[in-house]
């Protein structure tokens, strides 16, 4: 079965890149604009792997991870974040959370889908870090 | 582009988005309470920016937007986090930088240059508002440096 692929973005722009730029391999992409609205799609939907946005209203992308990591079936599920931040802080919270990887915007589509079908390549989650942008 | 992904069929969403930004950018910053700013203002404030920037610089062909916001948003981080304080002028500044990036927005969605003598305006006002303003207090990332 192809893998599922929950987005969170705030931007539409950034969420219809992203999704055009996975969808042409043929994953299956869910979309949200925040971290709430993406924690309700993975309880209806079992996702192999999130792409989240770290600012973000209503819910950001540090929140959206500890609450995925608090569930039994995403505690190893890889998590890449897609985001302007930079802070060194930021980074270290989403390591401590076992993120797989940090890439910053502006996105290049092609070095998302790299890291995307790397990261869905792992059988299981062998707590890895790929960062692309350091 | 390898992955045959043609970004430009994403163009109107961006502008229509900006647009959007722009506009929520405006009202909340003519909310402020320049003697006590609310953070959640401040914050959306500076998401605005933030989201314009990173789209801008995602397509790679709106220079002039990508830079201004990018100098703008630096300005409002440093107030959102109480690294700079925040004066009436600088809300002004703020006002006449989103006319500026609504010009270079309706000048990208004409296929035409934004003016230039206007963006590099805005460029000089806002570097210079930095430089007035160091932050308060020392970046972290700074005092990791000198250990």
């Amino acid at each position: 079965m192809n893998p599922r692929i929950l987005v969170a973005d705030d931007s539409a722009t950034m969420r219809m890149i992203i999704q055009a730029s996975l969808l042409k391999k043929g994953w299956k992409v869910l979309t949200a604009t925040n971290g709430h609205e993406a924690l309700g799609l993975a309880q209806k939907q079992t996702v192999d792997l999130v792409v989240s946005d770290w600012n973000m209203p209503v819910m950001g992308g540090l929140e959206l991870i500890q609450s995925l990591r608090r569930q039994p079936q995403y505690q190893e599920v890889p998590v890449l974040v897609l985001t302007t931040e930079e802070e060194a802080q930021s980074k270290a919270a989403a390591r401590d959370l076992g993120v797989s990887g940090w890439l910053n915007k502006p996105i290049d589509p092609d070095v998302l889908v790299k890291l995307v079908s790397e990261l869905l390549g792992c059988s299981t989650f062998d707590g890895r870090t790929v960062m692309a942008s350091s | 582009m390898s992955s045959g992904l043609d970004l430009s069929q994403f163009y109107e969403t961006f502008f229509d988005e900006a647009d959007e930004l722009l506009t929520e950018m405006e009202q909340r910053l003519l909310e402020l309470d320049v003697g006590a700013p609310d953070v959640e203002q401040l914050n959306a404030i500076f998401r605005a920016a933030h989201s314009i920037k990173g789209g801008a610089a995602t397509f790679g062909c709106f220079t002039e937007l990508a830079q201004t916001t990018h100098l703008l948003e630096n300005l409002l981080d440093g107030i959102r986090r109480g690294e700079m304080l925040l004066r009436a002028d600088m809300i002004d500044i703020f006002l006449k930088t989103k006319d500026v990036l609504k010009s270079q927005l309706d000048a990208y969605r004409a296929a035409k240059s934004p003016d230039a003598a206007a963006y590099e305006h805005i460029c000089v006002v806002l570097r210079q508002l930095a430089l007035e303003n160091p932050p308060l207090k020392p970046l972290r990332t700074l005092l990791w440096h000198r250990r």
